[in-house]
């Protein structure tokens, strides 16, 4: 279920997401996180309403010289 | 005894260092004070979850010794120092503020820590952390939350709370903290205090536990900005254990602490930071800005400066931190998330439930913050920003999901990775301490420290000490 773009979530929306992440919350603890969970929301609207026009490539940074 | 302790605890690292070195002033008498003042008031701050009385005054003795054979090591030997309760230190219980690292005892020092007692400075204890460096005040783990020691019922800010809290009152000379979002900067601007959290690579992560790997900085806490130059010129370097560092040259932090600032020109991102309204406390706005006017005094330019996609940092920040945050402690609370307080469960718990474009858009909105800071600072040297948006807040009503809510004045430069430093800018009527931010070019603390120490001795903040 994507989180982008979402208004807010159902209770059974929620735990349908909880589940998939294997959280394994109890009824009340689904009730007690969504309010949480829905503070965030607007931050993640946020971010995917922001055109990148110019692609804003990203790459993992590593040391090829490097060793442990 | 009370007062001759507590006037050698108000000394700072440079007083104290050349005390130390000219053997006017015995480590031993000075770690004594340190752990009597401790035993006398730190049962109301709650600064410290693990004290270490008697390896510190082994190893005063030891320092005693070499000071008096000739072999000085510099302005931290003899200095007595704490650490957040993240950083390992072997043999030593590394709680994190959580139940579930409460017997968690390293074998190997953080490389920060390593490099302090390779200086010469003595480990007094471990200082309290919100729980895993997040978060707030929660009184479901089971540490009681440090206490600020200017208005004992209000908070410290964090989550290097202890650290704030004992640098403030003199319960040590200087103490390591961590930033991911401000958690440097916070305490210290909300204590009274300097905090620094350097450019992202100047100073090794090794060794202390994780929040955000991409965000989590580490920095020195002190009494005032000459100070924090002499820990970060022990700190700094690269470090092959951490293969974020730098191999960057290290500076010397102290050469050029006393040029003047005259022609340096500062950015004020005036749009997003002195903005009075719901959010953001007009006292706040208004001390600062006098800062501002100090340093312009002092001979500073000042050019008001736009920074549009400021308002996406919160957003991305929060992500970022959030998503690898469940990564690092997605076992333990699969595992046993009883052992978590409810708001570090919580929210950790959110990061499982953020999706891979959530943390990616987050990623590469970061990159259009990085390229404006950058342009920007093309133009200017440092910037200059209240630090925080509120002085402390009380521990009465105190809304831990407040955190989330509003601006962030602190985590553009964790997003960005660029020096950042607060230093004691004043009072609210209330009798509040105030922070100023200043934050330079990736690597040039130098300047950084310079603007600090420039308005440090002019505006003398630090003669004012906690009532306590």
């Amino acid at each position: 279920m994507s989180t982008s773009g979402s208004e807010g979530v159902t209770l059974e929306e929620f735990k349908l997401m909880t589940d998939r992440a294997g959280l394994g919350l109890s009824p009340q603890e689904l009730e007690e996180l969504k309010p949480l969970y829905e503070l965030y929301l607007p931050y993640i609207k946020l971010l995917h309403s922001i055109d990148l026009m110019r692609g804003e490539e990203i790459s993992l940074d590593f040391h090829p010289g490097w060793t442990p | 005894m009370a007062d001759v302790a507590t006037n050698l605890c108000h000394l700072t690292i440079q007083e104290s260092g050349e005390l130390l070195r000219d053997r006017k002033l015995s480590p031993v008498e000075l770690t004594r004070a340190f752990f009597d003042r401790i035993e006398a008031i730190d049962g109301k701050l709650h600064a410290y979850i693990t004290l270490l009385k008697d390896e510190a005054l082994a190893e005063a003795r030891s320092v005693e010794a070499d000071i008096l054979r000739g072999r000085y090591k510099g302005p931290l030997h003899g200095i007595p120092f704490a650490v957040k309760d993240i950083y390992d230190t072997a043999g030593i219980r590394t709680t994190s503020g959580s139940r579930v690292d409460i017997n968690r005892v390293p074998t190997e020092d953080a490389t920060t820590v390593a490099r302090l007692k390779g200086a010469g400075a003595i480990l007094l204890g471990k200082l309290m952390t919100y729980e895993y460096a997040l978060g707030g005040p929660d009184p479901t783990t089971s540490f009681p939350p440090a206490r600020n020691p200017w208005n004992l019922d209000h908070i410290t800010g964090g989550s290097s709370s202890g650290s704030g809290a004992a640098v403030a009152a003199g319960l040590c000379m200087g103490a390591m903290g961590s930033c991911t979002g401000g958690s440097i900067r916070g305490p210290a601007s909300l204590c009274g205090i300097v905090g620094l959290k350097p450019t992202y690579g100047r100073v090794s992560r090794y060794g202390v536990v994780t929040l955000s790997w991409s965000q989590d900085h580490c920095g020195p806490m002190t009494w005032t900005v000459e100070d924090t130059a002499l820990m970060l010129q022990a700190l700094a370097g690269y470090d092959p254990k951490d293969p974020t560092t730098t191999t960057a040259p290290v500076p010397d932090y102290s050469l050029s602490l006393r040029e003047d600032i005259k022609g340096l020109t500062i950015g004020v991102p005036r749009h997003f930071f002195f903005t009075p309204g719901p959010d953001v406390n007009p006292e706040v706005v208004s001390i600062v800005e006098k800062g501002l006017e100090a340093l312009q005094e002092l001979g500073a330019n000042v050019e008001e400066v736009t920074i549009p996609s400021l308002e996406y940092v919160r957003a991305a920040n929060i992500v970022i931190m959030t998503s690898e945050a469940y990564a690092f402690h997605e076992p333990n609370l699969k595992t046993r998330p009883q052992d978590f307080g409810e708001l570090a469960r919580a929210r950790f718990r959110i990061g499982g439930l953020l999706n891979a474009s959530d943390y990616l858009q987050a990623q590469r909105v970061r990159q259009v913050v990085k390229r404006e800071f950058a342009d920007v600072l093309r133009r200017v040297d440092v910037l200059v920003t209240p630090t925080m948006t509120q002085p402390a807040a009380a521990f009465q009503g105190y809304d831990t999901t407040g955190i989330l809510r509003g601006p962030s004045f602190t985590a553009p430069f964790n997003l960005t990775g660029l020096p950042a430093m607060s230093v004691p800018a004043g009072f609210t009527t209330a009798g509040l301490p105030v922070g100023m931010q200043i934050a330079g070019k990736p690597f040039d603390e130098p300047a950084v420290l310079r603007v600090g120490y420039t308005y440090q001795q002019y505006a003398r903040w630090f003669d004012r000490r906690p009532p306590i």
